[in-house]
Formats: structure tokens, sequence, C-alpha cells
């Protein structure tokens, strides 16, 4: 019912608007008459015609062709009425009859091109203000559209920040594990410097002067202190949770840094480690307190791993093509008992009893940041092989 | 406190800059050291027969201080042995001493300390030795002896009278008596009481 109402509604009023412009039409041709009436009446002369042709135009204009030629009906008698050879008689005069035609079409054909013209400006105006809307609906799109990117630039910065922190926890839980094997690095030139010093000291004393010997031990007190605080110095690149930071990166290096943490605790757990490193490894882009912690972990792992077998050997190899440069970890240990290899990266999947099961899933994350990927296989005849391979820094 | 006369101290430590250092201060009481980084090299090192003592990391490559102390008990090898270790732990330290260690230190050690342990410990030695080598003599005495000679003197020590070591043996008195005298003779003691301390340290078993 509604809809009913509501077409007969819309058909009122479209019937009214036609109506109306006819009804106009009529008016003006009415006009036009009174107007030719009153000209007459002042002026007694030869009646003119430009009034009702006046009125065609306008009806023509503003209606169209129906009202145009509703007019143009309408002035036809009143035309012929004023402009018969014999005044104001109705009789048609074959050329009287002529001349209107022509009257009236110049009439239409001036409304018509009038209304051909409004048409098109209107049909102008028309796609201008379609243009304006769409213009308008466009720059609020693009606003979203900006908003959208910038709440998701926003999230990707959380995501990289989150991913960061995640590491820095991995790190520090990583030299947790190490805490006895990094206390016995740090003591041991400790113990070296204090014993040094002390020697220094008495061979200054008078009673048994000896420069040579007193020399030779305040080297080793710097040789000794030195070497306690590189080891100092390493342990804080990897306790602080500084952004990660790109440049290049020596692969080789980060082998021989990250071990320097945990060489006491290999030897300790009787692990042979054999490095066969490349030379002339070409740089990688990344953040090396990163990756040292990527090879930290996985040479860990392998450790552990290779707890409860007899022989323990862990080989650490780089190698490089044109666009890539690989670290290949292999060990003697368990390892992925029936699994499958790759599962390893999974996080919360583990082989140790009291691991987490979070080291190797951020590793990935850390390696595939990048833009590198690693990857797991079962060693033969028997242990896991871990892969890790990055692209070579470009240089600019 | 100064080592003039010729000892030796053992020391087998994995990191150089310890077994540097201690190089260092045993020099400055004019000791000889030897180091080793593994427990095998220590065992495959021809040691001089010197009064010496032995330095042991409890952190070693593939094994504990505490395994080797044992092994090298196990192998016969009596040495001092003074602990020192880079994150001692009491359980640690009672684990050690109670399987023999003289002392145990925890690194960084005051080098007083470990001198005077490293002087106490080649003391040890020193009077070890000392015992050891009283111990081969009055083996080599005791070797001369005849068997009939030994069983006498096994019961001699416990106190009998010749009368009654006769009669456990089932012989005379005066035959008794003459085997007391080249006991005596070839043993080299002076009095009875020496005879019985002579036994005591051979640990002689009684017949």
């Amino acid at each position: 019912m509604p809809r009913l109402n509501a077409f007969a509604r819309e058909s009122a009023t479209f019937l009214d608007m036609r109506a109306s412009r006819y009804a106009v039409s009529l008016a003006l041709v009415a006009v036009a008459l009174c107007l030719t009436l009153v000209l007459q009446y002042f002026e007694s002369g030869r009646p003119t015609l430009i009034p009702f042709f006046a009125a065609i135009v306008v009806a023509a204009w503003l209606g169209g062709v129906g009202p145009g030629c509703v007019a143009a009906a309408a002035a036809l008698p009143a035309g012929l009425y004023f402009y018969a050879k014999t005044l104001h008689t109705v009789s048609i005069a074959p050329d009287n009859v002529l001349l209107f035609f022509f009257f009236a079409a110049c009439a239409m054909a001036g409304g018509l091109l009038s209304t051909r013209q409004r048409g098109m400006r209107d049909s102008l105006d028309r796609a201008h203000s379609e243009l304006e809307f769409k213009a308008i609906a466009l720059s609020s799109t693009n606003d979203a559209l900006r908003i959208e990117m910038t709440e998701r630039r926003r999230a990707e910065l959380a995501l990289a920040d989150t991913r960061a922190k995640l590491a820095h926890s991995a790190r520090l839980m990583a030299l947790g594990e190490l805490t006895a094997s990094i206390a016995h690095e740090i003591n041991q030139p400790l113990a070296a410097v204090a014993t040094n010093a002390n020697c220094c000291l008495h061979w200054l004393e008078p009673a048994h002067f000896d420069l040579e010997e007193a020399r030779e031990a305040a080297a080793g007190v710097v040789q000794d202190s030195t070497r306690a605080n590189e080891v100092i110095r390493r342990i804080r690149a990897m306790a602080c949770g500084a952004p990660p930071e790109r440049g290049p990166v020596d692969l080789n290096a980060v082998v021989r840094e990250a071990l320097t943490l945990v060489d006491a605790e290999l030897r300790h757990n009787g692990v042979e480690t054999r490095l066969a490193l490349v030379q002339d490894l070409p740089a990688v882009s990344g953040d090396a307190v990163q990756l040292q912690q990527v090879v930290l972990n996985v040479v860990l792992n392998a450790m552990e791993a290779m707890a409860a077998v007899p022989a323990r050997t862990l080989d650490l190899r780089t190698a490089h093509d044109d666009r890539h440069v690989a670290l290949t970890a292999s060990d003697t240990g368990l390892g992925f008992r029936d699994r499958e290899p790759n599962s390893v990266f999974d996080a919360f999947v583990t082989t140790k009893p009291e691991g987490m099961g979070l080291g190797l899933s951020i590793c990935r994350t850390i390696v595939e940041g990048h833009g590198g990927h690693m990857s797991a296989r079962e060693a033969m005849p028997r242990g896991a092989v871990i892969e890790i391979v990055l692209p070579v820094e470009v240089s600019q | 406190m100064n080592f003039e006369t010729p000892y030796v101290v053992y020391v087998v430590d994995d990191d150089l800059s310890i077994r540097r250092a201690l190089q260092r201060l045993l020099r400055t009481v004019g000791l000889r050291m030897e180091g080793f980084e593994l427990p095998a090299d220590f065992l495959a090192f021809e040691r001089p027969d010197l009064p010496s003592c032995l330095v042991l990391d409890v952190r070693l490559p593939g094994s504990s201080g505490l395994e080797f102390q044992r092994e090298l008990s196990q192998l016969g090898i009596d040495i001092p042995v003074i602990f020192i270790s880079g994150h001692g732990d009491i359980p640690m330290s009672v684990r050690a001493m109670k399987a023999g260690a003289c002392e145990f230190f925890s690194k960084p050690f005051r080098d007083q300390e470990l001198l005077d342990a490293i002087q106490l410990a080649i003391a040890k030695d020193k009077e070890h030795r000392r015992i050891d080598r009283e111990i081969d003599d009055l083996r080599q005495r005791l070797a001369v002896l005849t068997a009939r000679e030994r069983q006498v003197f096994s019961i001699l020590v416990t106190g009998q009278l010749n009368k009654q070591i006769g009669a456990a043996i089932g012989t005379t008195e005066s035959t008794v008596k003459a085997h007391r005298t080249q006991i005596m003779r070839k043993m080299q003691a002076n009095s009875l009481p020496e005879l019985v301390r002579m036994a005591d340290k051979l640990q002689l078993q009684m017949a």
C-alpha cells in the first residue's frame, strides 16, 4: 500500500508538472494576445506578430517540444486573425497560411534551439554536479584510506616492537641459562688479573726487585682485563634491549662472537666444536646482536640434544653463492625423534623437557625479518641439521 | 716462605690465563710449575720423583675435576689435590674434601692462601714420601726373613713369651730365642718396642 501511494503521489506531481507546462504555454499565448490587442489599441497600424513569436519561443524554451507545439497551435488562429489581409477575420488566404507556417516554424526552431541549448546546459550542469559529488566521495574515500594506512603502519610498528621485545626476552632467557658459564668466563680473567697484579707487586719490592718479571706480570694484567672486558661487552650487547639496527654483518664474525659466550659451556659438556668458516664471506644486511642470538640458540639446542649421547660433535659451516650466505649447524644428538624436522620452528614445539618451545620460533622470525629462511633436516647417520640462509647485502 | 728445594706444582686448568698467572705466582716463590690444559696431558706427563701437589680446576673439558680426582686414586696416583673453581658451591667443595682434597678455593682466590695451601700440600707429600720410603725400607728388611722367622715375628709383636711362642709353633724355647736374635738383627731393631712399631708400620698380618 505505501508503495502504491507513493506511486500515485509521484505520478500526480509528474502530471502536475506536465499540465502546468502546457498551461504555462497557453497562458503565454494569452499574454501575447493581450499584448497584441493593447498594441493595436495604441497604434492602429499593421499588427505585429512579435508577441506570439516570443510566446512560442518562451513556451518551447520552458516546456520543450510539446508545449511549444501547443503554443504554436494556439497562436495560429490569433496570428491569422491579426495578420490576414482582411483584418479581424478568420478567413484563410493561402499566402497567409504559408506566411504563418513560416512564422510558426521559425518560432518553433528558435524555441527548440533554445530548449536544446537548455538541455545541454542542464546535462552539463548535471555532469558537473555529478563530478563534484564524485570528487567529494573520492576525497572521503581517500581520507578513509589514509587513516587505514596510518593505522596499519602503527600496527606494523607495534608488531615489530613486540617482536623485538620477544627476541630480547628470549635472549635474556638464553643468557640466564648460561649464567654459570658466563660467571666462569668473567671469573677466570679476573682471577688471573689479581694474581698477575700480586706478582707485579712482588717483583717491585726492593727485596726481590726484577723489572722484567714485573713488566711481564703487568702485561698479563692488561691482557686479562681486556679479556674480561670483552666478555662483559658481549653480554651487555646481548642483554641490552636496544632496537635492532641494520648494517652490514659478517656472519663468520657473528658465529665466532656467539661461540665465545658458550665456549666454556660447550667444553664443559664435552662438545667438540668444529668450525669451517669460508673466507671472503659476503656481508649480509642485518642486526648483529639478533643474528648472534640465532646462532647462540642453535648452538645451545645442539648442545642439549647431544647431552645424552657419548659422541658430541658440532659442525658449524658457512658457505655462499652470488646472492646468499648460508650457515649450517649439524650435531650428533638425538635429532627430531620421528617429528617433522621443520615443526621445531613452530611456537611451543619442543623436544626439551623444560623448554618453552619459543627459541627456534623466535629465531625463524628473526631470520625471516632479515629476508632469509631457516630450515631443519635429519643428519646422517643421526642428529640434526639446522640451516640458515640470508640474502647477501646489496650495496647501494 | 721460599721453596728453593726441588718441588713441582702441577696445574690442570683449561684456561691459559690462569695457567700463566699461576706460573708467575709460583715463580715469585721459586717453585717449579708444570701446567696442563687437559687431565690426559697430566697423566701422559712423566712425573719426576719429587714432592709435589696438584692444583686442579673443578670445571674441566669433558669431565669434572672431581671425577678426575676419583680417577687418580683409582690409578693409584697418590698426590695432594688443591681445587680451584670458577663457581664453587658448598656441596661441590664438601664432595671434594670428602674425596681427600687438601683445599678448595673459589676464583678469584687469595694468592697467599693458595701459596700456603700449596706449601702445606707439598709438606704433606714430602711426609708421605718419607713414610713410603721408610715402609719400603722395612719391607726390604722383612723380605730377608725366612718363613719361620716371619711366623715368629708376627707372634712376637703381640707380646707373647718365648715359651708361649715355642708352644704355638711346636718348637723349643731356645730355637725361638735363636729366631728372635736373627729377627732383631735383620730388621735392625734395637729393642722389642721398636720392633713392634715397625710391625705397626708394616701392618703385619697376624699369623
